[in-house]
């Protein structure tokens, strides 16, 4: 197969809105080089999440500015948190549309940052019932080594309504991929990358690792297979 | 190849540039991104560029047709659930991901019943486990300890030689599945298959039929394939009466009593005083215990049928602890 049929981000967003459950394909997995738009992704999925528990873990030692709200509304995105309390969200006390949005960021200080996101899983984990947003979950799962945390909150995706946003710039030590109904592999540099995007797509052969790469920026291959899918669509996303 | 700073229009959108190489046609990547795409698309005469050939070639919606997707299936909206709203009791709606709650007559958003559930007091309150990696591996040792312990009892008694030559393919058939086995509810629905005697494991004589195995327990006992005279004695008295039914369609298999690795049951106080000769006995007061007299002594402990002293519980106690 050397053609793949294309979609705009809408259309693959309407797709992603009727399968994104708990019951359906509850995990998305986002893998794209620095600069292939996977934070752009994740916030057009989380406007499917208008009324929904979101956890995004972002595990830089510094705040992410694209996490940044536009001015006047500076929790548009979640609201920033050292720690995540119990029933988090029975307040509305955090950001985005409904005041059900947290951002559990991290610190320079990675044996803390460890700690806190570890009983973040842990909440999650005992709750469920949330949307959870793994901003480089590599860095999560291999230099925080919290990766049995991850593989636990993910495994109770069906069970306990637990949804997850993955995204990686690379697919080594990456939990939960082998999990992700839903992958979205976007722009790479080089040949293993591409490779490593043509695995995760269920891909083999050079024609295939070449379609990869040539993904440009911003543009996605996505493949699902719940009832009714198309395979691998090239999405193209624009600019925001 | 001569190079050197030249303005020139870029190939895709036009605009002039100055380049860095003789051969530059464009002004940077996303513009040669873009032609590259755009060149892949419109192409169709495999002739005239073989390269086009070897090129995956990336679709554009309008070539490649509708997709499968359509028409477009209406999205997930917000569902109704069997859980009550806490205020008026009418059933609260789930968001369209399903991980929060609503009250539509009450119009508020509602914590869901399951995220409150972990801490919620009382023994009654449901608790949710998460299954780690370590318990995961435990339960991967445990399988294949009574995988190993259940293996052995059947080689041995494949060995043995006491079974009839029907038997000894089922034997075969019956190791292979519990190699094979993936969890202990297979170990212990083999061992109750190896039990029944339409599985068809029988000895090759009607007078060992006592023989049992006690696969998956421990075999430093000797208790599998304890072929001994007393057994066999036993037996052949058994046997004896039940010459007027030699019509049966053949003798009882061998009692496979595999308990897929499970532990022996503990032993009991009753065992306990077996172990050690004694017997407990209506008394007045004190210590109940007949160990060639009554002991009599203060009591500490009651146990099923009477109360016993310290000395007595202690001795007890290391006969049931093995110590």
């Amino acid at each position: 197969m050397n053609a793949l049929p294309a979609a705009t981000l809408d259309r693959a967003l309407d797709r992603v809105a009727t399968i994104w459950h708990p019951a359906g394909a509850p995990h998305n997995l986002i893998y794209g080089m620095s600069g292939a738009g996977k934070s752009t992704l994740i916030k057009a999925l989380l406007g499917l999440c208008s009324c929904e528990r979101v956890l995004i873990l972002d595990p830089k030692p510094h705040p992410d500015p694209v996490w940044d709200g536009p001015d006047g509304d500076q929790l548009a995105w979640g609201r920033p948190v050292t720690e995540v309390s119990p029933v988090f969200g029975g307040e509305r006390d955090g950001g985005g549309p409904a005041g059900l949005w947290y951002r559990l960021t991290g610190t320079p200080d990675r044996a803390a940052t460890a700690r806190r996101f570890a009983e973040a899983l842990a909440v999650v984990a005992a709750e469920g019932h949330c949307v959870l947003v793994l901003d480089d979950v590599r860095e999560i799962t291999r230099q925080l080594r919290l990766a049995e945390a991850v593989d636990s909150a993910l495994n109770l995706g069906r069970s306990a309504g637990v949804l997850a946003i993955l995204s990686a710039t690379e697919t080594g030590y990456v939990a939960g991929r082998a999990q992700a109904a839903q992958a979205w592999v976007g722009h790479t540099s080089g040949l293993p990358a591409a490779r490593a995007g043509a695995e995760l797509l269920g891909w083999r052969g050079a024609a295939r690792q070449d379609i990869c790469a040539n993904v440009a920026p911003h543009e996605w291959i996505f493949s699902e297979a719940e009832s009714g899918s198309a395979g691998p669509v090239l999405v193209t996303a624009g600019r925001p | 190849m001569t190079a050197g700073p030249a303005d020139r229009p870029c190939e895709h959108c036009g605009a002039v540039f100055t380049s860095r190489r003789s051969d530059a046609r464009y002004c940077g990547s996303p513009c040669r991104w873009a032609a590259n795409r755009a060149s892949r698309s419109v192409r169709t005469d495999k002739r005239t560029d073989k390269r086009t050939d070897k090129t995956p070639r990336l679709i554009t919606a309008d070539t490649a047709g509708p997709l499968t997707w359509d028409p477009v299936i209406e999205p997930r909206r917000e569902y109704r659930t069997a859980e009550p709203c806490p205020g008026c009791g009418e059933p609260l709606r789930a968001s369209p991901r399903g991980t929060w709650r609503a009250c539509g007559p009450c119009k508020v958003l509602v914590v869901p019943p399951a995220v409150s559930a972990p801490y919620s007091a009382g023994q009654g309150a449901p608790q949710r486990h998460v299954v780690s990696q370590r318990d995961r591996d435990l339960a991967a040792i445990d399988l294949a300890r009574r995988k190993g312990i259940m293996l052995a009892q059947l080689d041995q008694l494949a060995a043995s030689g006491r079974l009839h030559a029907e038997a000894v393919p089922v034997l075969e058939w019956l190791a292979g599945e519990v190699r094979n086995a993936t969890s202990g509810t297979r170990l212990d629905e083999l061992a109750a298959l190896a039990a029944d005697p339409e599985a068809g494991i029988r000895p090759r004589h009607r007078w060992q039929s006592a023989a049992e195995i006690t696969a998956g327990q421990d075999l430093g006992a000797g208790q599998a394939g304890d072929y001994d005279d007393q057994d066999y004695d036993d037996d052949q008295d058994d046997d004896l009466g039940d010459d007027d039914q030699a019509d049966d369609p053949g003798p009882p298999a061998p009692r496979l009593a595999i308990t897929a690795g499970q532990a022996p049951a503990p032993m009991t106080w009753a065992g306990a005083l077996t172990a050690n000769g004694w017997r407990l006995a209506l008394a007045a007061d004190g210590c109940q215990v007949l160990d060639g007299g009554q002991c009599g002594a203060e009591t500490t402990l009651h146990i099923p049928g009477g109360w016993i002293c310290g000395y007595h519980q202690a001795a007890l106690a290391a006969t049931i602890t093995g110590r």
